[in-house]
């Protein structure tokens, strides 16, 4: 709601305008009753046809008018309902450019999406809902209350009588509705994800020869979640015979009360048909706005969603620092006794961290789960370590910003991901001023120069979704190229050679050698032989170091280094044999 | 007065392919619920009946009125005794309205939802028999979509939908049955402006539709940048492009604007107007009506109720061509279930004999030929010949029909020709269940469902303690990653699985498959995305499991299956070698290519 507040603010004039033009739309609406009282007693009673006309001809204005008025009444809720979503999508999306990895991880990717696109769309569209069916609800029982009070104020009953009674049931059905629709939503979701399991599970839903259990366990959700809709029909089901009973009642006072009156001669016959059809009208639109009333919670739930994300406290919080002191003769990048872990686990990631990483090349091996991308994770500031100190040239990386430590590092993640738009557009993110020349120099070293040429179009090759029409090794290589292209300090390759084969892998690590003369170079590997000739190679067992060295000293004395090598093919013999 | 309204916005142009077939078997499945749907028609009839009667008892009571006033007989008897009629008699017909709208909507509550239900478990009964060839064929998200999304419509069409036309139809001719009756000349002017109104209905309706789908293709493509945004965060904050990537989004999100408030507003716009029209039949029967009292051919009563005629009849009839709209989707829904429920189920075998409760793990392939279509065959005249407890690897480049290979073995697919057999018997006169349940599967694609890890490891073992589920994820060297997960063994994963990692995934399936012990085991790239030294710790486990039992492995990494009793090499559906592990390489061919290409340093 404080998110709507800020909003409301902003656009106060159009929200006043339409709300204006919306009163105009509920006293249009009731003037054609009353010119139909009109024709009966200036016309037909007195035998006048020139006023049947008159009257007649003040109907049709009136007609003409509201439509028009509602129709641009629709046009500013339309905008007022689009501007709200656009406002809180450009939000959601700034704020998630600054919030950490780890609470992006934390909401995870479909369930951001889902704020960004369905919970926004609901808004959107209940907004509309409420502007077209909900606010004109109370207008309309106003304006029939007042015009009815013109007439006589002594018939001003009906019309109250009848709002309050259907609305005291609406308002019980609402009540007991609200809940219901959570629950039906959860329902639902489950129903789905159950359905999910089942289909995708036939494989080994079927060599378990479990079909039946899993039949059960998802027919289960479907009648759990058919239940809650019929007891939600069942609960609306009371709206449409309250409106016939109230408006039966309604009627019935209109004859009985009024032909009292009339026979007293307090009000003219005319005016009985206008007051029933302004009770008429104003449960007609009382019953509409129950129908929406029940959605609201929905949309405010979907708000709430989208204010959690924006109220996220940002974890990392920038140092103040904007820029290195650069000093000659010490390590690029130094972990010092870092230690990571995830709140409410048993294990850490991460414990006792502490190497240097200098200029020339780092290789960290390690098993499935060591903990080997956490490292790169924590040096980019992606997160923050729980205990320790990781320091970027010299200096704490807590104390400087994220931008400057970050334009400083290159990163290729394990799992090569492109951006939809060109070869080229994927280079350029890399360095938004890269040339032609250095675009190529690097696509070179990145092994890619070949297959590029080959593309329709070369470096103005189209990229779909996530690089999804290119191999695993040619995505692979294209983000290393987009790595290379960025001037940095320390290049991280987190077990990025992982789909090419065992001679590009060779001629790749080569080129980079030439190319990163300069620089601190970081390999994650898995396969022994990437790494082999790394200036030091760090092995991660369980979230520890529990080996530091050249490959040949770890062949000596780390016993996980052996066991890999082992596993790999590389015993003792062959890997003298190879490095001779 | 029926006031609920199908929602107009999600009026949409499929057109069912057929429509009358669609709708016989719909009502067939109506008619399951005949009682329900007896009370609903009838009480809907007696409800339009009453609701054509209400502004005659009206008139007619007004009438009295202005009777007693023209003649000066006003007095509180005289008025008692000319309304006391015409007032109890409306209040018994409202009451009447009321009883029977009640009765209907109340019955129709559960009647769509009856239906969808029965419509859901029919779904996954017919999942449970159909051919692995269909789940092949047919994309998680579509069946989803067809069970959840696409019946939730069919059930809102049916439940507001179908009460909607019955009683608008009733009151529509009802109505005009009492119009015609009261003035026919005015009636055809009143049916000529309706038509109108109901001819621009639908060209707006068709505009709406354009505009909506425009609104969703902007939507879309927010989604898909937004997507790509969130997945690719990683990179953007690494590479410090925060602000290009907000601002590319924002444009998007101003197009989605646009589009939106075309849509929406011509979505509303369109009510207005219609009312506006249908005004017009108001205006004209008013002055009309007004002219005809004067020349004494209706009286003022009559006038009255013939103006809530037009309203009676003009309300329905633009809610009937939106109703309209909304049965085609929802019929268009319904065949697309349909079209599942039609198809072809597996066959179950004839001879139907039980599997012996011990099997020795004895398997032949005999002139085993396969294809999805007989004329194009993927495998043909496979034979190879396995004695008990000996392990199989097959090897291969992709696509060479290795898992065909085991998807056979496990009957998801039936055979074009040949047999296979098991202790020597075949297997297609065993019944699929019980044979499947003798083999143990662990797949590349990973499979969990959502519940704690304990559960899932124990899927194939429910009553297994938690002592034995924790030696099995010893074993399976996932015990160490568990208890780093928020709640070690009790931790809540998902089939999506976003808290672990591929390889973690396979560990906790391997693990799952230890539990199990079954008397053969097929190892489908179990381990393809685990590191090799983990791979290697996990073979331990893995020998024991194989040594006892039959097995076949698939593998990626040759190192894994050197072991072998035997190799089969399989290159375009055929086994191009077999032997094993050195007596391959002494061969030198293929299978020493391929060796030799994985270890060269």
């Amino acid at each position: 709601m404080k998110l709507f507040k800020i909003f409301f603010k902003e656009y106060r004039r159009m929200f006043l305008g339409t709300f204006i033009l919306m009163i105009v739309q509920a006293v249009g609406t009731l003037m054609i009753p009353y010119y139909v009282a009109e024709i009966i007693d200036e016309g037909i009673l007195t035998q006048d046809q020139g006023a049947i006309w008159r009257n007649g001809a003040f109907m049709l204005g009136i007609a003409v008018l509201t439509g028009i008025v509602s129709i641009i009444a629709s046009y500013y809720s339309a905008i007022l309902a689009g501007r709200f979503g656009y406002f809180l999508r450009k939000r959601l999306v700034d704020k998630t450019q600054r919030l950490s990895m780890a609470d992006m991880d934390e909401f995870g990717t479909p369930t951001l999406l889902a704020r960004t696109t369905s919970d926004i769309t609901n808004i959107q569209q209940i907004m509309m809902m409420v502007f077209q069916m909900i606010i004109p609800a109370p207008l309309i029982c106003l304006a029939s209350i007042v015009l009815t009070g013109a007439i006589s104020w002594l018939f001003v009953w009906i019309p109250i009588v009848s709002i309050v009674l259907f609305s005291l049931v609406s308002l019980a059905v609402i009540k007991k509705a609200i809940p219901l629709a959570d629950v039906m939503q959860q329902r639902m979701d489950k129903m789905m994800q159950i359905l999910r399991e089942f289909y995708t599970g036939v494989r080994v839903i079927r060599a378990f020869n479990k079909n039946n259990f899993e039949k059960k366990r998802t027919d289960k959700t479907f009648s759990n979640y058919a239940e809650v809709m019929i007891r939600v029909n069942k609960l609306f089901a009371v709206l449409n015979p309250t409106v016939n009973l109230v408006m039966g009642v309604g009627m019935t006072a209109v004859l009985a009360f009024g032909g009292v009156m009339v026979l007293q001669g307090s009000v003219p016959i005319g005016s009985l048909t206008a007051i029933s059809e302004y009770t008429i009208l104003s449960l007609w639109f009382l019953t509409m706005a129950a129908m929406v009333i029940v959605m609201i919670p929905k949309a405010l739930a979907s708000l709430e969603r989208i204010g959690e994300v924006l109220d996220t406290q940002e974890e990392i919080i920038d140092g103040s620092k904007a820029a290195f002191e650069l000093r000659e003769n010490q390590p690029i990048a130094v972990f010092d006794q870092v230690d990571f872990a995830y709140s409410g686990a048993e294990e850490a990631v991460l414990s006792n961290i502490t190497f240097d990483i200098p200029k020339g090349v780092t290789a960290i091996v390690g098993g499935t789960g060591s903990g080997k991308s956490t490292i790169a994770k924590a040096l980019l500031r992606l997160r923050d370590t729980t205990k320790g100190e990781i320091r970027f040239h010299g200096e704490s990386i807590k104390n400087v910003t994220q931008e400057s430590l970050r334009a400083r590092i290159s990163y290729v993640p394990q799992k090569a991901f492109l951006f939809s738009g060109t070869v080229k557009d994927n280079f350029l993110f890399g360095n938004p001023y890269a040339t032609e020349e250095e675009m190529k120099q690097a696509a070179k070293v990145a092994q890619a120069e070949d297959f590029i040429a080959d593309l329709d179009g070369q470096f103005d090759a189209f990229v779909a979704q996530k690089g999804n029409n290119f191999s695993g090794g040619q995505k692979q290589r294209l983000s290393i190229a987009r790595a290379l292209i960025k001037p940095a300090d320390l290049y991280f390759f987190d077990d990025s050679f992982s789909a090419l084969d065992y001679q590009t892998d060779a001629k790749l690590r080569k080129a980079l050698k030439s190319y990163l003369a300069e620089a601190a170079i970081v390999i994650v590997a898995q396969r022994l032989s990437t790494i082999k000739d790394a200036d030091q190679i760090i092995v991660l067992e369980e979230g520890k170091i529990v080996g530091k060295g050249t490959h040949e000293e770890l062949l000596r004395t780390c016993h996980v280094y052996q066991e890999f090598a082992k596993s790999q093919g590389m015993e003792g013999k062959k890997h003298e044999h190879q490095a001779s | 007065m029926s006031i609920k309204q199908v929602d107009e916005k999600k009026v949409e142009t499929e057109t069912p392919k057929e429509f009358k077939k669609t709708g016989i078997r719909l009502f067939k499945l109506l008619i399951e619920q005949k009682t329900r749907f007896a009370v609903i028609i009838a009480s809907a009839i007696c409800f339009a009946a009453l609701m054509a009667i209400t502004p005659l008892i009206l008139g007619w009571g007004l009438d009295a009125i202005i009777t007693l006033i023209r003649t000066q007989q006003i007095t509180m008897e005289n008025l008692f005794a000319a309304l006391i009629q015409p007032v109890v008699w409306l209040f018994i017909a409202w009451c009447g309205v009321s009883l029977f709208s009640l009765l209907q909507e109340y019955t129709m509550a559960s009647v769509a939802e009856t239906l969808t239900l029965r419509l859901r478990t029919s779904l996954t009964e017919k999942l449970n028999h159909l051919p692995m060839k269909f789940f092949d064929q047919y994309k998680t998200g579509d069946i989803l979509t067809r069970a959840t999304l696409d019946l939730d419509k069919v059930s809102e069409v049916l439940q507001v939908g179908l009460m909607q036309m019955i009683s608008a139809i009733l009151s529509i001719v009802i109505g005009l049955g009492v119009m015609v009756y009261l003035s026919p000349l005015l009636t055809l002017g009143i049916v000529i402006i309706l038509l109108v109104s109901l001819f621009l209905t639908n060209r707006l309706a068709h505009k709406n539709q354009e505009y909506f789908s425009e609104n969703q293709a902007a939507l879309g493509a927010v989604g898909t940048k937004a997507e790509e945004n969130y997945s690719g965060n990683l990179l953007i904050k690494a590479y410090n492009r925060q602000q290009a990537t907000a601002d590319e989004l924002d444009k998007l999100n101003e197009a989605q604007f646009q589009a939106f408030k075309k849509a929406q507003f011509v979505s509303f716009a369109i009510n207005p107007l219609i009312r506006l029209i249908n005004q017009l039949g108001f205006v004209t029967s008013a002055v009309v009506g007004g002219i005809m009292v004067i020349n004494g051919q209706l009286s003022i009563g009559l006038v009255q109720a013939y103006l809530q005629y037009v309203n009676q009849v003009s309300e329905p009839i633009t809610q009937v061509s939106y109703v309209i709209n909304s049965l085609q989707s929802a019929f268009a829904a319904l065949e697309r279930i349909f079209e599942i429920l039609d198809q072809e189920e597996e066959v179950e075998e004839v001879l139907n004999l039980s599997v012996p409760e011990n099997v020795r793990g004895e398997v032949a392939f005999k002139h085993v030929a396969f294809g999805y279509s007989p004329d194009k065959l993927l495998m043909e005249d496979v034979n190879f010949k396995v004695k008990p407890k000996q392990m199989i690897a097959i090897v291969g480049p992709t696509g060479a029909g290795k898992t065909t290979m085991i998807n056979l073995l496990m009957r998801f697919y039936e055979l074009t020709n040949g047999e296979i057999e098991v202790d020597g018997k075949n297997i297609s006169h065993f019944s699929r269940a019980e044979i499947r349940q003798k083999f143990g599967m662990v797949l590349q694609d990973t499979w969990l469902f959502e519940g704690t890890v304990a559960d899932n490891i124990a899927y194939g073992k429910p009553d297994a303690t938690r002592q034995e589920i924790v030696q099995a994820a010893k074993d399976a060297q996932c015990h160490h990653f568990i208890r780093t997960l928020p709640n070690g063994y009790d931790t809540i994963i998902s089939s999506d699985g976003t808290q672990i990692s591929q390889g973690q995934q396979q560990l906790l399936t391997i693990a799952r498959a230890i539990l199990a012990d079954p008397q053969l085991l097929i190892l489908d790239e179990a381990t393809s995305s685990v590191d090799t030294r983990t791979e290697g710790m996990i073979q331990q486990a893995m020998d024991q499991l194989t040594t006892e039992r039959t097995s076949f492995v698939i593998a990626h990494r040759l190192s894994t299956i050197k072991n072998a009793d035997l190799i089969l090499v399989m290159k375009d559906g055929s086994i191009i070698e077999q032997g094993n592990h050195s007596s391959l390489m002494k061969k030198g061919d293929f299978y020493a290519n391929l060796y030799n290409s994985q270890f060269a340093g």
